[in-house]
């Protein structure tokens, strides 16, 4: 207050001082301006001291086109002048000009309602060149203007604009005005040489009219369709051409889940430029569109959907329209093209978000949960024994740790992993093969991996590929050895088995002979669970023909083993000859487990021979009995349970 | 170890190690040789009348007819050898309940093979002679006087077989 009260009285006793000095002047001659050789009228006058020229800066805003006077602010005085941001304090022995500051070797003058600068400063501050002659009080100044020579209309990326050519890159200022809609640029040091276009205009623009608006200033007014913000920047190619373009325009944007594919569409008038901002806390999809206004009818909009809270549009800034989605859990997206250019479409990355192992009865479960995304597709792959499950527009929670199978299997884990931008990949790592389908879980989002569980999953079971080394067995009629035939079947068997989990022991893996009672001992060191002794058939007379099976009498288990085998084989068009029971078996009497031996087919068969000597048929017939062995377990597993 | 008495030849006779053993009076006049049906399911049975020789009398002898009879195969059609080719007996004792054939390689050697054919082979020996050698509960096999594990790697031959009833046909 004290501080406020001393200025303003050294204010008033240097005001006094100087209308005492200055008043001989002021009595004196006039000083005149004259701008490119023009007479320019400055009220108050300009003030002659001592071989210089001070001049009225709100006087000379008013003349060089300025709307209105500048006001006063307490004791500063802002104003436009040309242009250019001028602030002056009364007194002070500096200027700020477009924003930064200059020295003064003299503190600023005050007459009246002006404040007045040395002529020398403010045409320096102007770019202009002056000129003062000391007997006409006349100060001559140079303004270099740029001729501007042509206006049209123009339309660049679907945005409706105009451009103004001028000979020099232009200074300019530009105003959207209302009632009616018109945008007024204003070029400084600018002299009009250029004719209205013809009316009509654009998409955008009725009509362009430009006129000498003071005398270095050229105002273009651009008559508005309907009332749009307008960008404007000198050409990158040619600078001294100026292009105005209509801000887009944003009417629209909405979220919609078409196959479990979440989009975020935002509609534009023009193709629009885009910025997208991932944000936490709470999750949110932020869209900036610069150069772009908001006519939406909506700003605001509920949806219903298990990722996706709202979706909100606001002018965020004058020339920046601002998308909001708002997620319930954080997302990232993918840019997607769509045919109408003026669209910017975002595809929800949705997460994969939960990963689950669920053991049922005869199946294994695994549950992948998303936020949204339900598109998949499987894969089985081997090398080692895993499945899988890419699900398209999703990405790989940060959070989501492996899981891993329960008990002796067959998911050993499951992880996921992003596969590509856009995929996520769930495996499923298998200790064996399996069958398995995937499904879509109604009314969640919810991927579930159904595995069927192998009734042999961990049983341990004995195959025993008969004869070997010095036996070879029967022959067939064209050489085939009975020996080769079992040893092949027996490492199909055994394959098939071990794909479905099960641990096989065979009793021989290449053409060694090994003695009967040594097969059942090795089966019973191996504490197998059943044993199956592979053979093929001969009989004196080559009418013999089908399967036939061996068992031990009163092992009801093995007898069903051997039903169980034998209706497999049937299947494969073999006939069905005989389930016999026979004490003197060594393979089925010794073995400490139900013990079958299973002669496929009659090598003396002429078409069974045929039959035996292709591998395709050696291996149904695998499969066949593997098939059977399964059988026999899951009866043996429903046996148990029901226990 | 007991001796066994080689049979010169099968045609000829054979010559029986003995045993003391009450002589076998059979109650009718014929014997059954048991063959294998063409398609191998089963073993039936061909009567044969015992010729009124003297020596028929003894276990042996029937035995020793009976395998005779084996070998020289089926009369009908639909029945099947269940010997192989070239196979001999070379000598047959009958201790206790016991019978002992002695077999010539070709038993082993020129058998087809199969679970099947083995079954036929060594059953129509133990069915026939079980049923036809009054006393004789069991058979066992040698070849060349050793014993063997099995015949062609499936059945167990290492100790005396007793018959198996369910491979044969039942009658119609
Ligand atoms: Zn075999």
């Amino acid at each position: 207050m004290q501080q406020s009260s001393f200025s303003r009285g050294y204010a008033l006793a240097l005001l006094l001082l100087l209308l005492f000095w200055l008043a001989p002047l002021v009595a004196a001659a006039v000083p005149q301006v004259l701008l490119n050789g023009e007479l320019l009228p400055l009220t108050p006058a300009p003030l002659e001291s001592a071989g210089s020229v001070q001049l009225p800066l709100r006087a000379l805003a008013l003349a060089l086109g300025g709307e209105q006077a500048a006001a006063w602010e307490g004791e500063v005085l802002d104003l436009k002048v040309n242009g250019q941001e001028i602030r002056l304090r009364e007194g002070a022995t500096e200027v700020e000009v477009n924003g930064s500051r200059r020295r003064l070797s003299a503190a600023v003058l005050r007459a009246g309602e002006d404040l007045y600068l040395p002529a020398s400063l403010v045409a320096e501050l102007l770019g202009y060149r002056s000129v003062w002659d000391e007997e006409k009080h006349i100060l001559s100044l140079e303004a270099p203007l740029a001729r501007v020579e042509a206006l049209s209309y123009a339309e660049r990326d679907g945005r409706p604009g105009f451009s103004i050519v001028a000979t020099r890159p232009l200074r300019y200022e530009v105003r959207s005005l209302a009632n009616p809609p018109r945008l007024v640029v204003d070029l400084y040091d600018a002299r009009l040489a250029a004719g209205d276009p013809p009316v009509p205009g654009n998409s955008a623009i009725r009509g362009l009219r430009a006129r000498q608006f003071a005398p270095t200033v050229v105002r273009v007014v651009a008559d508005l369709v309907q009332p749009v913000s307008f960008a404007a920047e000198r050409d990158p190619a040619r600078p001294q051409q100026l292009n105005l373009r209509a801000y887009r325009v944003v009417t629209r944007a909405s979220f919609s889940r078409t196959e479990g594919q979440g989009r975020l569409t935002i509609q534009g008038s023009a193709p629009l430029v885009y910025e997208v901002k991932v944000l936490e806390s709470p999750p949110r999809l932020v869209v900036d569109l610069p150069q772009a206004v908001l006519q939406a009818a909506e700003t605001e909009q509920a949806v219903d959907d298990p990722a996706v809270a709202k979706v909100r549009l606001s002018q965020f800034q004058p020339d920046l329209v601002r998308v909001v989605l708002d997620l319930k859990t954080p997302l990232s997206y993918r840019p997607v093209l769509t045919e109408d250019s003026r669209q910017v479409a975002l595809e929800l990355l949705d997460q994969v978000v939960g990963l689950q192992v669920e053991e049922v009865p005869g199946k294994t479960r695994v549950i992948i949960e998303t936020t949204g995304a339900t598109a998949f597709s499987a894969l089985h792959l081997t090398q080692p024994e895993r499945l899988a499950i890419d699900i398209l527009g999703a990405a790989v929670s940060p959070q989501l740790q492996p899981v891993a199978g329960q008990g002796e299997g067959p998911v050993r884990q499951v992880r996921a992993a992003q596969f590509n931008s856009e995929t996520a990949r769930v495996v499923v790592d298998l200790t064996h093969s399996v069958g398995y389908q995937v499904v879509k879980e109604e009314g969640s989002h919810r991927i579930v991996v159904e595995i069927n569980r192998s009734a042999v999953l961990g049983k341990r079971i004995v195959v025993d590929p008969g004869h070997g080394g010095a036996d070879p067995g029967a022959f067939g009629r064209s050489g085939l050895r009975e020996k080769d035939v079992n040893l092949d079947l027996g490492r199909r068997l055994a394959e098939v088995l071990q794909n479905r989990g099960a641990e096989v022991f065979l009793t021989r893996s290449d053409d060694t002979f090994v003695p009967l009672y040594d097969r059942a001992a090795l089966a019973n060191a191996q504490q197998g669970q059943i044993f199956v002794s592979l053979h093929a058939n001969s009989f004196r007379h080559q009418y013999a023909n089908g399967s036939e099976m061996y068992y031990y009498p009163g092992n009801e288990k093995a007898k069903r083993l051997a039903e169980l085998i034998s209706d497999e084989l049937t299947g494969l068009g073999l006939a069905n000859r005989a389930i016999k029971a026979n004490k003197e078996f060594v393979v089925v009497r010794e073995p400490k487990m139900p013990a079958v031996l299973v002669e496929v087919a009659f090598l003396s068969n002429p078409d069974e021979e045929k039959l035996l000597a292709d591998a395709g048929f050696r291996q149904q017939a695998a499969e066949a009995i593997a098939r059977g062995i399964e059988r026999y377990f899951q009866e043996e597993g429903r046996a148990a349970a029901a226990q | 170890m007991i001796a066994f008495v080689l049979l010169a030849a099968v045609a000829v006779g054979v010559a029986v190690w003995r045993q003391v053993r009450p002589p076998i009076q059979h109650p009718r006049g014929e014997i059954k040789l048991y063959f294998a049906t063409r398609d191998g399911l089963y073993l039936v049975p061909e009567s044969r009348p015992l010729p009124a020789a003297a020596g028929l009398t003894s276990a042996e002898e029937r035995a020793f007819f009976i395998v005779r009879g084996l070998l020289a195969g089926p009369t009908q059609e639909r029945l099947v050898p269940t010997l192989p080719p070239g196979t001999e007996l070379l000598g047959l004792r009958i201790e206790g309940d016991v019978l002992t054939l002695d077999f010539n390689r070709a038993l082993q050697e020129n058998h087809g093979g199969g679970s099947t054919g083995e079954l036929a082979t060594v059953y129509s020996l133990v069915n026939s002679l079980v049923e036809g050698v009054p006393g004789v509960a069991r058979v066992r096999f040698l070849i060349e006087g050793e014993p063997i594990e099995t015949l062609v790697g499936h059945l167990d031959l290492s100790h005396p077989l007793a018959p198996d009833w369910s491979l044969v046909k039942p009658s119609p």
